[in-house]
């Protein structure tokens, strides 16, 4: 204890000796109100502050961020403001030469196809350039975030545990990561990445409930003009949960185009792909966090194709208006779950639906966004499923 | 009035921010030239600086921003800034230059307004927060540390090429 103590007293020392006191500091307040005719309102309001050092020579930089946010919804059973305390990005990175980056702390991650993970997580992660190379190699573990914020969902236990607003913490899992980025392969243009995610439930072996699944995705990008960026992924995801193993497979291929032109305005179109329940070996595609499709009907990358299409333009400085729209496909019949579709229906459309948003930026620590939009179910759903419509207003001030 | 020309018909962002590094430069040497009686010798003397004073930055920045002549020595080009109010008032002419009030310094000279609140406090803090996040500044880099020759001319020639201000 004794020894603890004298670790600490030195730790803080040595931390005012090299400078933290001259650490940078700020924080962001963001409004936000959204309402709609299946959820009704739902309000929050959030503080995020910020801290972060960076030392003289540029090798170790720590970062810590939070979000103090009270939240209010119509559609929970109590009608009173929720406090949300949760830990953001907060990590200390140490780049003792320009070809090496070691990283801990609560890292954002996000592997490159966009097609297993991606938010934060708590672990450490290395990158290393080697030739024409960089390789990653990172280990997470997810039972300190916020199970909210962490959107994993892929057991019944996980779900369960998602949907109660009294549980925090999210499931107890390990992921392991390995990442080869080739940034300007075949071409200066284009560029390939391979990679390998692994999860692994830390329930106990006891527990029927516990789900495993290991990836491997490839993504391939490339500008084969100025302006013009196209990327398509492929992953295969392998799941073990209750005795059944099973494969799903997921892709992707998308693009936009910055219209040549005084108007700033760009055009964009990406499909996403997800296998359903074929047979015993191939089954639903399930992503470690939820992967959500959608602006207003949201589902995730599971069991669904996604064909995401829009055009976004800045009419005048600071200010920009995006319209897009989405149209949903399931690819299966028996494992797509959503609360109004109608069982006996074969139809695989699950509906179309538009968003249109407006972003004002006056100044640079200032910004507002409102949108709007209505989603249309299709013939997966019942006859009595109604349109459904949702407005948004957000203001964020940086200080 | 050749350069300007020269400057509209291209479009090469890398282009551009060599010509604008090169411009930076020559003009440096003009300056010097005329001031000191070896312009090379300062050039070189600058790039080697590892921590830049106050005096010769206030210097560059008003000359290259057409805010004083040529001429100017460093301690009339301090005094010039400090009441004009582009440096907090503790700062003295010998002082290393932190990347918190060199940002202050340039958003002035360059007559950048920056967001609410570097409006409403035109300090260091909020300056060196609109630099950096503009992508103006060296990365990764803290309010606090001490900037170099190397540096300096490093953030002008990246100022010029986003304020579009000829220098």
């Amino acid at each position: 204890m004794k020894n603890m103590k004298r670790a600490i007293v030195f730790a803080l020392f040595a931390f005012s000796c090299t400078g933290l006191f001259a650490l940078d500091f700020g924080a962001a307040l963001a409004g936000h109100a959204e309402y709609s005719n299946y959820t009704k309102g739902k309000y929050a309001i959030n503080l995020l502050p910020w801290l972060s050092w960076v030392n003289k020579e540029g090798s170790i930089d720590v970062y810590v961020s939070a979000n103090l946010g009270v939240t209010y919804s119509d559609s929970r059973k109590l009608h009173k403001w929720k406090f949300i305390p949760d830990l953001k990005r907060t990590q200390i990175t140490f780049s003792p030469t320009g070809k090496i980056d070691l990283e801990a702390g609560r890292l954002r991650f996000a592997d490159n196809a966009g097609l297993a993970a991606s938010g934060l997580f708590d672990g450490l992660r290395a990158s290393f350039i080697v030739g024409p190379t960089r390789l990653k190699a990172a280990a997470f573990y997810t039972g300190l975030l916020n199970a909210e914020s962490a959107s994993i969902t892929l057991s019944k236990s996980d779900s369960k545990e998602y949907a109660d607003e009294d549980n925090y913490f999210a499931p107890r899992r390990i992921m392991a990561v390995l990442t080869m980025e080739l940034p300007s392969f075949p071409t200066e243009r284009s560029s390939l990445s391979i990679e390998g995610v692994g999860q692994f439930d830390l329930r106990k072996k006891v527990s029927k409930d516990r789900l495993n699944s290991e990836y491997v995705m490839v993504n391939f990008s490339i500008a084969p003009i100025s302006g013009l960026n196209l990327k398509t992924s492929f992953g295969a995801g392998f799941v073990q949960y209750e005795g059944d193993n099973h494969i799903g497979f997921a892709a992707t291929l998308g693009g936009n185009w910055a219209v040549p032109g005084r108007l700033r305005d760009e055009l964009f179109l990406t499909g996403r792909w997800s296998s359903g329940a074929i047979n015993d070996t191939i089954g639903s595609y399930l992503p470690v966090t939820i992967h959500g499709q959608g602006k207003i009907f949201n589902p995730n990358l599971s069991a669904l194709m996604a064909i995401n299409g829009g055009y976004s333009i800045l009419p005048i400085k600071n200010l920009l208006l995006k319209a897009e729209g989405n149209v949903f496909f399931r690819t299966d019949t028996t494992t797509f779950r959503e609360a109004e579709l109608d069982r006996d229906s074969k139809s695989r459309f699950l509906g179309g639906e538009f968003f249109v948003s407006l972003m004002w930026a006056p100044l640079s620590d200032i910004m507002a966004n409102v949108g709007g939009g209505m989603f249309f179910p299709g013939g997966a759903f019942k006859n009595t499923a109604k349109n459904h419509w949702l407005i948004t207003g957000t203001l964020i001030v940086s200080f | 009035m050749e350069y300007k020309k020269y400057m509209k018909h291209t479009s090469n962002p890398r282009t551009t921010r060599l010509i604008a590094r090169c411009t930076i430069l020559f003009l440096f040497l003009c300056a010097a030239s005329y001031a000191y009686a070896s312009p090379a010798q300062e050039m070189d003397a600058l790039l080697a600086t590892s921590e830049v004073n106050y005096g010769q930055a206030a210097r560059i920045l008003l000359i290259l921003t057409d805010n004083a002549p040529q001429s100017i020595n460093e301690d009339a080009a301090f005094v010039e800034v400090k009441t004009k109010e582009w440096l907090p008032s503790k700062t003295q002419i010998n002082d290393s230059v932190t990347m918190g009030n060199v940002s202050m310094l340039v958003m002035h000279a360059f007559d950048m307004k920056g967001g609410f609140m570097q409006r409403l406090f035109p300090g260091p803090r909020y300056s060196f927060r609109e630099m950096s996040r503009n992508g103006l500044l060296p990365s990764p880099s803290d309010p606090s540390h001490k900037i170099s020759g190397a540096d300096l001319l490093n953030i002008l020639d990246k100022v010029s090429v986003y304020t579009g201000r000829e220098l």
